[in-house]
């Protein structure tokens, strides 16, 4: 045998040895914990959990901050590990943070609507933050589709925000070039709603497998392999793996509006879209808004984020963009050193 | 949009279906009512199901045929790369793995933005949906020959228990107002 042979056969040998330790590893990595930050439940109903986190240092805020997540996957993307944790950093820097935690719907919350989620849910949890801390205001702080949501809420109950702080909002959709919403513009919703329900989760990943499907979808499997020996590059990719594919349904006549009325018809933007028999127009909100965006973002185009600054009266209005993805701006270490430092220095002059 | 199968095109595979159902299709009036009503009507739900595997079947045919010329273009993308760059030869090495993603994401990312993905992605799926109807229609059918509650049925319940949430909600509201007053 060759010298040139025998390293072939070393190197090969070398990397099935990874590969096996790959595959046992995913077969069992299901287990991973994640939300760890210490916490208490508020409140709980059906479809929701008013989650309290405990703050490890003393307070400096006046005003409390209620996050509210998004409909899609689970909200401990926010709290993914001690040194990725949004959550955690905020606590840190002294403020008194709310994560509302959406919960499954089941079959039996087939007709939910946004006006369910953001007149009944959000307004009942901003009213037990209020309660709780004696405080006339909050901060509301939306991630994703729950920053739409929150951007909806203030223009209803202006009265009880303080701060509007939203990233990677999903606004002016007619300037979304993601493959979703390429999707979303065509998909018959209606017959979906009325044929299943609500919209199943493998639908999601259909569309989640689709967005980088080489460059994610099969290019992290390789680097996973080549840094299995890595223990802190194996415990974030099992986190992450664990999140993406950890998805509830979302409910039937809530998904009907989304893409209807946000993604085919633009209404959240052109000021027309209705929660229930009001009128959602984001020229009302003119309290103080961090609008964060990620110029790299393939499920919310930052083009599609920007237009919020213009939409609102806000006097007091920052856009800050940030060069990482829809992930990387709340749970990396890019976003612990360069996002949520700027995040508290806004939210510190203006919450108390 | 045409099938492969030129032999037999749409119109006349439809206009099989048709006489199929027209040769089954036995008389339902008068006394033959009772006997024949249920039977047509299965026999126009197989029929209705049939048409819709096939409408399926050329959707699919259309959105298969994007991904083979995505992945046909992937394939032509790496060949010119690779030959661009002699240092590509060992097909082990880091930098062809990365040409080869590379090539790849170019080629389905530019399908997947695309709007004739879109609508060939979304007509598959729609008849999937149809398919699904079509089964609830008659498992619907079945529930009410058994004297159990359908779906649809179902559904109006569940519409009024919301709304019925959403009112107690309110009066709740009002009620605590009017208690801290």
């Amino acid at each position: 045998m060759t010298t040139q042979d025998k390293n072939t056969q070393k190197r090969n040998s070398v990397d099935f040895s990874k590969v096996a330790k790959t595959l046992e590893l995913l077969s069992r990595g299901n287990h991973i914990s994640v939300g760890d930050t210490p916490n208490d439940i508020v409140s709980e109903t059906r479809l929701y959990r008013l989650l309290h986190y405990r703050s490890p240092v003393k307070r400096v805020s006046h005003t409390p901050i209620l996050v509210v997540y998004a409909l899609v996957n689970r909200s401990y993307i926010l709290d993914l590990q001690q040194n990725k944790s949004w959550i955690r950093h905020l606590l840190m820097q002294g403020f008194d943070i709310y994560l509302l935690d959406w919960k499954s719907p089941t079959r039996m919350d087939k007709y939910v609507t946004f006006d369910d989620y953001v007149n009944c849910y959000i307004d009942d949890c901003v009213e037990i933050v209020q309660n709780s801390n004696s405080a006339d205001k909050i901060t509301l702080h939306g991630y994703c589709m729950g920053s739409s949501m929150s951007a909806m809420y203030t223009t209803l109950h202006q009265e009880k925000i303080r701060n509007l702080v939203t990233i990677a909002p999903v606004i002016d959709t007619s300037k979304d070039t993601s493959v979703i919403a390429n999707i979303s513009r065509q998909m018959d919703i209606d017959k979906l709603v009325s044929s299943i329900g609500n919209l199943p989760p493998e639908k999601l990943y259909e569309v989640y497998s689709i967005l980088k499907p080489f460059k994610q979808g099969v290019n992290k499997y390789f680097n996973l392999i080549a840094n299995i020996d890595n223990e802190s590059f194996v415990q974030n990719f099992l986190r992450i793996e664990k999140w993406l594919y950890d998805t509830p349904p979302i409910a039937g006549e809530t998904i009907r509006q989304w893409i209807n009325d946000i993604y085919k018809k633009n209404l959240l933007f052109k000021n027309q879209f209705q929660l229930g028999k009001a009128s959602v127009d984001l020229k009302k909100i003119n309290v103080p808004l961090l609008n964060i965006v990620a110029e790299e973002d393939h499920l919310v185009s930052p083009e599609c984020s920007v237009p919020l600054n213009e939409a609102v009266s806000s006097e007091d209005r920052r856009l800050i963009r940030f060069h990482t993805g829809h992930v990387g701006l709340i749970a990396s270490s890019y976003s612990q050193n360069n996002v949520l430092p700027k995040v508290g220095q806004w939210l510190k002059t203006r919450s108390n | 949009m045409e099938d492969d199968n030129k032999g037999l095109n749409d119109s006349k595979k439809y206009d099989i279906f048709e006489k199929w159902y027209r040769l089954q299709n036995f008389p339902n009036l008068g006394v033959f009512t009772a006997f024949n009503k249920n039977y047509n009507e299965y026999l126009e739900d197989l029929v209705s199901l049939n048409k819709i595997l096939m409408e399926f079947q050329k959707y699919s045919s259309n959105y298969w045929s994007q991904m083979s010329k995505a992945h046909f273009q992937a394939i032509g993308n790496l060949i010119q790369k690779s030959k661009s760059d002699p240092n590509l030869n060992d097909t082990n090495s880091e930098k062809f793995r990365l040409l080869v993603i590379d090539a790849f994401e170019e080629a389905y990312s530019s399908l997947f933005s695309s709007k004739e993905f879109a609508i060939a992605y979304d007509q598959v799926y729609s008849k999937q949906l149809d398919f699904v109807n079509y089964i609830n229609k008659i498992v619907e059918k079945n529930l009410t020959l058994l004297n159990i509650p359908t779906r649809s049925e179902l559904d109006e319940v569940l519409k009024d228990l919301q709304e019925m949430k959403k009112t107690l909600r309110i009066i709740k509201k009002g009620y605590e107002k009017v208690e801290i007053e």
